[in-house]
């Protein structure tokens, strides 16, 4: 028993030290990472403020006020900014492929997609990740908390980090298949981001299908802040099926892009 | 069973280049063209084997590394390392092999060296003590003690390749593959490479596979050597037979210090000559380096004087004489 848990450390206990050591790589530029973090709150705090005026002067709409409002800019934001910046690396896969840079997680032996993801950070996302947290801190509390409801905030911070990572690797991944196309890959994930934001009442019908089956812009936002609101096993359900069905789709796109890796011959460092 | 066994392995690399004549809508028309980096090359290496895989720019060395390391998917051909087939199963075989490649750094830029090794420890599942002891051995070997503790970014280049070197040897692979790991190094730099190279293979055993387009690393490191050119091995020896057969010429470059009218020496070829300057090649059959020095040193005031292998090229040129 002692010895398989043992086994199971040491299996895993590399992506310890990797978080570990991007945490080291930014401590060289502190100062850097501070100042980004602010300004990233900083923005994200203006946005809040835009939307505080607009329901202030035109109440709810369709049953989304302010507080509805809270919770999405928490969870788009916690799910952008983990993506952003422990996964940082998935965001460059597309520019690594193009130059070769991929080689050097071919030649190690742990999962190439986590290797890859966990090679890079952004400072400025931290900030995101810290004021998502709170901002959905506050609209659990705003909403009444009860044990569900933290639950459930947990798992789902946790779920829509996960399907902004496994959107970012699909689209990232066209690269193998369209050489140069990381604008498209970037367009794409614009694509995704800018609907996220927008109150939950402003997708019916066919939209709300796209938005959430193919794009999956509501998942990471909209679909929380409702299931938290009204607690239902049937949410929680969709919510999990949606967000492994990217992890796993992710891992695949990716592992069949690999096979079509070319690996340039282009100068580089890490 | 060979440790390495390489059997008709061929790649084609097909990339879509734009053509000059317009298509509809004045969208450039594309057509497809085909390079056959790696055609049909077939070998085997034994372990504890050292070889040196040359050849010139493009001749397909990296791209047969990158398919032995399972980087590439190969277009057509086998491949068993240690019999682990690279691309079906390249996690398994990446805990069993190492690989370095001389343009392309493995290590961060931003930290220490010793920073990356501790990363590298555990994502090749070390133990503690294992590792510390195994940083410890190859420190020693590589005599990097002084700088594993500095930013990367702050090394010279012969410095950083040895980092690399000792990152791909932390958990004691059967094999190691090294692409051009002389690439840019000065010449001391260079000599001081191969010597630990050297030394890992009479230490430890390690079968050495490294490509070069250098004939200088072949003599110092490989005791076998296959030339590679236009995606064909040309060549397979002992670096022994090669030099007996196609390495017997020594170019002497001599310069003087006062003009001369010219240079009289016997059983010497005059390649190239002026008042200042000249290029003798030598036979080493014929006649020995040391003769020819002495006489000329003896006769002439010397101001500058070197003494080279023949280029690769000249030696692939010579190759093919022999076979036609
Ligand atoms: N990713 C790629 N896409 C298209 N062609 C490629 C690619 N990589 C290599 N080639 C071509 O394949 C041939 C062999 O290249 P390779 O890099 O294996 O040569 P090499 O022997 O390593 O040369 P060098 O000494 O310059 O490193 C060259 O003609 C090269 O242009
Ligand atoms: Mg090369």
């Amino acid at each position: 028993m002692e010895g398989k848990l043992r086994n199971i450390n040491k299996k895993w206990a590399w992506i310890a030290e990797n978080l570990r050591f991007n945490f080291r790589v930014f401590t060289e530029y502190k100062a850097a990472f501070v100042l980004q973090s602010v300004g990233m709150i900083l923005n994200n705090a203006a946005f809040l403020v835009v939307w505080y005026i607009f329901f202030h002067i035109f109440g709810s709409v369709n049953g989304w006020g302010f507080k509805e409002m809270l919770g999405l800019d928490g969870f788009v934001g916690f799910g952008y900014g983990v993506a952003f910046s422990l996964t940082y690396g998935a965001t460059k896969i597309s520019k690594m492929a193009t130059f070769g840079l991929l080689d050097r997680f071919l030649t190690l032996p742990q999962n190439t997609l986590t290797m890859v993801s966990l090679s890079d950070v952004q400072m400025s996302a931290i900030g995101d990740l810290v004021l998502g947290a709170l901002l959905i801190g506050a609209y659990v509390v705003t909403v009444g908390p009860s044990f569900t409801r933290i639950a459930l905030a947990l798992l789902f911070a946790g779920m829509v980090s996960l399907v902004v990572l496994g959107f970012t690797i699909v689209v990232q991944s066209i690269v193998f298949w369209i050489p140069n196309s990381q604008e498209l890959s970037d367009a794409l994930f614009e694509f995704m981001l800018g609907p996220s934001l927008m109150p939950n009442s402003a997708f019916t019908g066919a939209m709300r299908f796209i938005f959430t089956f193919i794009i999956p812009a509501i998942v990471i936002g909209g679909l929380p802040v409702n299931i938290i609101l009204s607690p239902s096993i049937k949410g929680l359900i969709v919510m999990t099926a949606i967000s492994l069905a990217w992890v796993y789709l992710a891992q695949w796109v990716f592992n069949r892009g690999l096979r079509r890796y070319e690996s340039g011959n282009l100068v580089g460092t890490r | 069973m060979a440790q390495i066994e390489v059997r008709n392995l061929t790649k084609v690399f097909t990339t879509k280049i734009a053509t000059d004549r317009p298509g509809w809508f004045g969208i450039a028309r594309k057509t497809t063209k085909s390079v056959k980096a790696v055609d049909g090359i077939t070998f085997d290496v034994d372990k504890g084997e050292t070889l040196a895989f040359i050849g010139p720019n493009g001749a397909g060395k990296s791209t047969t590394i990158k398919m032995l390391t399972g980087i590439l998917y190969p277009t057509s051909g086998s491949v068993s390392i240690i019999g682990i087939n690279p691309w079906k199963e390249r996690q398994r075989l990446a805990f069993r092999i190492g690989t370095v490649f001389g343009q392309k750094s493995q290590l961060s830029f931003h930290l220490p060296a010793e920073d990356s090794f501790k990363l590298f420890a555990k994502i090749y599942e070390l133990d503690d003590q294992v590792f510390r002891r195994r940083v410890g051995e190859l420190v020693e070997i590589f005599d990097a003690k002084d700088y594993i503790k500095q930013p990367l970014r702050k090394l010279s280049l012969g410095q950083r390749m040895r980092c690399e070197i000792i990152a791909s040897l932390l958990h004691n692979p059967e094999i190691v593959f090294l692409d051009e790991p002389t690439i840019g190094l000065d010449v001391v730099a260079k000599q001081e490479l191969r010597k630990v190279l050297r030394k890992l293979n009479e230490n430890y055993n390690t079968t050495i596979f490294l490509t070069s387009h250098d004939t200088g690393d072949i003599d110092a490191i490989s005791d076998r050597t296959i030339i590679i050119n236009g995606g064909k091995i040309v060549f397979d020896d002992s670096t022994n037979n090669l030099k007996r057969k196609y390495i017997k010429t020594k170019r002497i470059k001599v310069r003087f210090t006062s003009a001369i009218r010219d240079i009289e020496t016997q059983n010497v070829h005059i390649s190239r000559s002026d008042h200042y300057e000249t290029e003798l090649e030598v036979n080493t059959a014929e006649r020995t380096i040391k003769s020819v020095l002495e006489e000329i040193v003896g006769k002439y005031d010397i101001a500058d004087i070197s003494i080279e292998d023949p280029s690769l090229d000249e030696i692939i040129a010579s190759i093919y004489e022999h076979n036609t």
